[in-house]
């Protein structure tokens, strides 16, 4: 409290008929020598002045004011949340101090046992007191915010997922009009246009047929949170021959890559086809990605790290990443090549992106320029679900083992 | 020995686009067949029932080529009532649209749809596909009656 009055004189308001008592108190709060300011009221609207005015650190209310009761003002003040109120008691009025304290007042003091003590120990108390409910208050008010705000922005995602995924859905079909119908034209045309008017017309196919594709990638972009699926326990190892033996089998005939899984691999807690799309993506980069004339070696290891996650790193021997490009590779449409060099929507690691960090991962690359690059990824080997469990029943020993400590 | 007879067909699609790229896309294919044309669930009923502007005594198609997203009456709709009427029940329906998703397949099944393609983004790809429709009995092969 010393400090509080170092920075600024407390300002208490005292309301009570009795001008005796009101200079009864005015002495002892000067002799406490603290720079309280004192402000007297006798007067309803006296008192409703000095509230008005504001800048109250406190308010001294007697029980028994005339027009309007110490009760009221209570009231009045608390929902206001003006300042602290201690009720000034009569004797034998313990009742309606009780019920003074239920609807808010901070503290009471009968007036018969007024010493200066018990005024200013109450004052300090009272102060302090009010001083940690504003806090408090603030408190449970900002988390009411916070979590309003973030049940606005779970809604604004969801809305914004499923208008990514309609609005790709609905764009492909007047793209593919227009793709198809132009190559329609490319063909009744044919003969009858001159090489500009040729050019001209595949150009416009061509855009077509590039803006399908770029639909068609961000619907697989969004179909990441909005086709989801339940974890389930997949082996990455399987996974893998999978792919080989499907999904990148041409991949790996044209290019004459090799995968090598290097260590046994753990396995994860994941949507199934989303690990399956992760691994076919990065894999596919690095057969792709490969130097001229060297055929891409692919090696793949895993390891079990703490905190339930695996992290796996899946290396090529490729052309390699420069530095200031880590970033970008995991964005949007980003290609560092130009179309005509390697294929590919331009979207794969941007969706690696989001499956990994829709299990809770995180994915990154190093690379050395024209030696290769290792991709990186962490993935749950144990579901949310069962994480939860874990921590409650943590959470239970930890308990048990501190009833333990205070019985001892 | 009867002729073999050529199937009519009944294109229920929604899309004026669709509808010509479908129509180009056969007769590329020289396929021939009777052609009808609907533009919604709601007519190709009219076209099995022969009501409103359908009123003619069309015979009935002898397959049926169905998109599934139509504004009103689905294609799902449509598939599930004429399956549940034992005069239409056995016309091949094959279904044709730019939806892949694993519900819209698994349902067209589960409706006893005879055949599910995906409309192709390539020109040279949707004639090709008419090709495959084609597969589905477009000619009716009547057998011969037992010689004595």
């Amino acid at each position: 409290m010393e400090e509080e009055t170092k920075k600024r004189p407390v300002k208490i308001l005292v309301c009570d008929d009795d001008p005796a008592f009101r200079k009864l108190v005015q002495t002892y709060l000067r002799s406490a020598d603290m720079g309280f300011v004192l402000k007297e009221a006798g007067q309803k609207e006296e008192i409703q002045d000095a509230l008005d005015k504001g800048g109250i650190d406190l308010v001294l209310m007697d029980i028994l004011m005339p027009d309007k009761s110490g009760i009221e003002w209570l009231d009045e003040i608390v929902e206001k949340r003006i300042a602290p109120v201690v009720m000034l008691t009569g004797f034998g009025s313990e009742e309606i101090a009780v019920q003074s304290i239920r609807e808010g007042a901070i503290d009471y003091i009968p007036k018969d046992h007024l010493t200066k003590d018990r005024l200013l120990s109450t004052i300090k108390i009272t102060l302090e007191t009010w001083k940690r409910k504003r806090a408090e208050e603030e408190k449970r008010r900002l988390m009411e915010e916070l979590e309003e705000t973030n049940q606005k922005l779970e809604r604004s995602n969801r809305e914004l997922q499923d208008f990514a995924y309609i609005a790709s859905h609905d764009l492909r079909e007047p793209m593919r009009k227009i793709s198809a119908f132009g190559q329609l034209l490319q063909e009744s045309l044919k003969g009858k246009l001159d090489e500009d008017e040729q050019e001209n017309l595949a150009f416009m196919i061509d855009g077509a047929n590039r803006m399908q594709q770029m639909i068609d990638a961000l619907l697989t972009y969004s179909r990441v949170t909005t086709k989801a699926k339940p974890a389930k326990r997949v082996d990455l190892k399987e996974a893998i021959e999978d792919l080989k033996n499907v999904e990148l089998a041409a991949l790996l005939e044209e290019t004459e890559g090799t995968i090598r899984i290097q260590k046994p691999l753990p396995a994860v807690q994941a949507d199934p086809s989303q690990v399956h799309q992760l691994l076919q993506n990065v894999i596919a980069n690095g057969l792709k990605f490969h130097r001229d004339g060297i055929p891409p070696e692919i090696a793949v290891r895993g390891r079990q790290e703490k905190d339930n996650q695996v992290r796996v790193e899946v290396e090529d021997n490729g052309v390699g990443i420069e530095e200031a490009n880590y970033e970008k590779i995991f964005g949007m449409f980003q290609r560092l090549y130009s179309r005509e060099g390697y294929k590919g929507s331009g979207i794969g690691l941007a969706v690696c992106k989001k499956i990994v960090e829709r299990h809770g991962g995180t994915i990154g690359v190093n690379s050395t320029l024209g030696k290769g690059s290792m991709f990186w990824f962490t993935m749950p080997t144990i579901t949310n679900d069962e994480l939860r469990i874990t921590n409650y029943e943590l959470g239970g020993r930890m308990k048990r083992r501190n009833r333990l400590i205070i019985r001892n | 020995m009867e002729e073999l007879r050529p199937a009519t067909i009944l294109l229920v699609e929604d899309d004026p686009g669709d509808q010509k790229l479908i129509k180009v896309s056969l007769k590329s294919q020289k396929i021939a067949n009777e052609l009808y044309i609907v533009g919604s669930g709601e007519e190709a009923m009219d076209f099995l029932y022969h009501r409103g502007k359908h009123s003619a005594e069309t015979p009935l198609p002898d397959r049926i080529l169905l998109d599934l997203k139509m504004p009103g009456m689905g294609g799902k709709e449509f598939l599930r009532r004429i399956k549940q009427d034992e005069k239409m029940k056995k016309i091949q329906v094959v279904i044709l649209t730019s939806s892949d998703s694993e519900k819209d397949i698994l349902d067209s099944y589960n409706l006893q749809a005879s055949g599910y393609i995906k409309k192709p983004v390539e020109l040279g790809d949707f004639k090709r596909v008419m090709k495959e429709i084609e597969a589905y009995w477009f000619i009716i092969c009547k057998l011969p009656p037992k010689e004595e």
